[in-house]
């Protein structure tokens, strides 16, 4: 018999997320393969379904671009202002289930659900479904079990059963159940643990689960034993220790070579702008601003990269500063007459904001945070690069700016691309 | 609103609003900004379930739909009969009255030029979202 679990958790992941967005306006794209393309349009990132036996995740787009053609795909560049949106949708709507989601990535989070028998479970797990097809029209899948591991055992189970929801919990027949769950498919087992274990015979999730801890402990790490303790139904996980982020990175492939210092210019400003903004956004002050700048060419298989770092006398999140201090670096790297394929900017020497230490010879004038805050609630509210810093150009205008051909109107964040009701 | 604003301290204020002159009554002048009525809060039920359209054309005209005219459709809403939805017709997404004749669903455009569309029985693939409200421009400026 199973002791009665205090919490269960749920993972609620969006199928084919991105495919998927691309779906909701257009209806016509109901059984049509849906492909969406990386930044640059350069590889597969998302496919439907349908795609799936067209396109490898990840191949390079012009490797199957003939082949998606043939079939009638519908192939997209990707639209983080529209993803973005409905990623907030659908986390909106779990909301409504519970008081503790946490958000694991752009279309999957956990969540918390008040304790039930194994049917009402189940029942609750079609209602998530239900309720954020209908709101938010994402199909999402839902696996419940009494750890997050054994929630994202039951998600795997879902998932090669072709079915949208499943629960681990409560149930008597748990051993039999991860018994047919390969151990390469657990969350929290690497490939190269996964193949470790496999070549000694331990090759499911039951029987990793059935190993003694002092066998994990010598072959494995602290990490992997947890994973088992929580394939036995003991929770380690729920409250992970969030580590505080190192750096905040921010780069792009550039449409076409880029030659001038200017219009490199241009581009690392934009960089630093919205690396300056994710460090907002994690109330975090950078001490250290890092500017790489590439080369690349395939044919003559050259490849040249350069990277410069400025320390700057206090950590600031204020972005005015960070572009100076990547436009200096960049200066210090810039060789003319090279063709640049990619630049970035990475913030590093991360702090908390409140806990930086003033500086007696430049104090960060109090204002500057206000500044900033209305800065970011303006581009929030009306859309990335409403209002930037003059050195940052907005790039969909520049001709730096990403490949994307293919890209879908921002119906949902934009004004000028609402879509069309037709009363015709 | 300006989150984490220490009230009747003198710190810096926001950049985003203009500068007053401190001639007191500061308090009262925030509070009353704070009241300030929200179109959103008012018209928008589920936010997460709520999707900005543009109406085009004069289908329904008699209910005072005008193209041009912004639709917040709330997805959230159960489609009833006597509702404005918007609907899949086709592989186009149109705005109709949702209506019932002799047991049959329809979408009924408000215009005796538009006759009515029969509907498949499954409402839930066929209606996109409850119509919940829907905006007129007065001024004819572009925005």
């Amino acid at each position: 018999m199973y002791e009665f679990p205090a919490r269960v958790f749920a993972i609620v992941d969006c199928a084919s997320f991105y495919a998927s967005c691309e779906r909701v306006f257009k209806p016509t794209l109901g059984e049509i393969p849906v492909v969406v393309l990386s930044n640059n349009d350069g590889c597969v990132i998302a496919r439907s379904e349908e795609a799936k036996d067209l396109a490898d995740m990840g191949v390079p787009y012009f490797q199957v671009r003939e082949r998606l053609e043939q079939a009638g795909a519908r192939v997209f560049s990707s639209n983080y202002d529209l993803y973005g949106d409905f990623s907030r949708r659908v986390m909106e709507v779990l909301g409504t289930f519970s008081d503790e989601v946490q958000i694991y990535s752009i279309d999957e989070a956990f969540l918390r659900l008040p304790l039930l028998k194994e049917q009402d479970l189940l029942s609750v797990a079609h209602e998530i479904r239900r309720r954020v097809l209908r709101w938010t029209g994402v199909p999402v899948r839902v696996g419940i079990g009494e750890t997050k591991t054994l929630a994202k055992a039951a998600q795997a189970l879902a998932k090669s059963r072709r079915e949208a929801a499943f629960s681990l919990a409560c149930r008597a027949d748990v051993n039999d159940l991860l018994a047919t769950l390969a151990v390469d498919k657990l969350w929290g087992i690497g490939r190269r643990y996964a193949r470790f274990l496999t070549a000694r015979g331990i090759d499911t999730a039951l029987a990793l689960r059935n190993q003694p801890d002092a066998w994990i402990r010598r072959h494995m790490s602290v990490t992997a034993l947890r994973t088992v303790w929580e394939l036995r139904g003991i929770d380690c996980l729920s409250e992970p220790p969030r580590s505080p982020r190192q750096s905040v990175l921010r780069s792009r492939s550039f449409g076409r070579k880029v030659t001038e210092l200017p219009e490199l210019a241009e581009a690392v400003a934009t960089y630093a702008s919205r690396a300056a903004e994710e460090l907002r956004r994690h109330r975090m002050a950078a001490q250290m601003v890092q500017v790489f700048a590439t080369t690349r060419d395939h044919r003559a298989g050259t490849f040249f990269t350069n990277t410069g770092a400025t320390a700057l006398p206090v950590a600031t999140d204020f972005t005015p500063t960070l572009i100076a201090a990547a436009q200096e670096c960049l200066k210090r790297i810039y060789r003319p007459g090279l063709r640049y394929a990619k630049a970035g900017v990475v913030l590093l020497n991360l702090m908390p904001a409140d806990a930086v230490q003033g500086h007696l010879f430049c104090p960060e004038p109090p204002r500057h945070a206000a500044l900033m805050q209305a800065v970011d609630g303006i581009n929030r509210r009306m859309g990335t690069d409403t209002v930037y810093f003059a050195p940052a150009a907005r790039d969909r205008r520049r001709a730096w700016a990403a490949r994307s051909d293919m890209k879908s109107p921002s119906y949902t964040t934009r004004w000028s691309d609402l879509p069309t009701a037709s009363a015709k | 609103m300006w989150p984490g604003y220490p009230r009747g301290s003198g710190a810096a204020k926001p950049a985003d609003l203009p500068q007053r002159p401190q001639v007191g009554f500061t308090n009262s002048v925030i509070d009353a900004h704070e009241l300030r009525l929200s179109l959103d809060a008012h018209f928008i039920q589920h936010p997460a379930a709520t999707f900005f359209f543009v109406a085009e054309g004069d289908a329904m005209r008699d209910a005072g739909l005008q193209s041009g005219d912004i639709l917040l459709v709330d997805r959230a809403r159960t489609p009833t009969v006597g509702k404005v939805v918007v609907a899949c017709v086709e592989g186009e997404l149109v705005v109709r009255r949702l209506a019932r004749i002799s047991g049959r669903y329809y979408l009924t455009a408000d215009n005796p030029a538009y006759p009515p569309l029969p509907l498949a029985e499954d409402l839930d693939h066929v209606v996109w979202g409850v119509v919940a409200s829907w905006h007129h421009d007065e001024t004819g400026e572009p925005r």
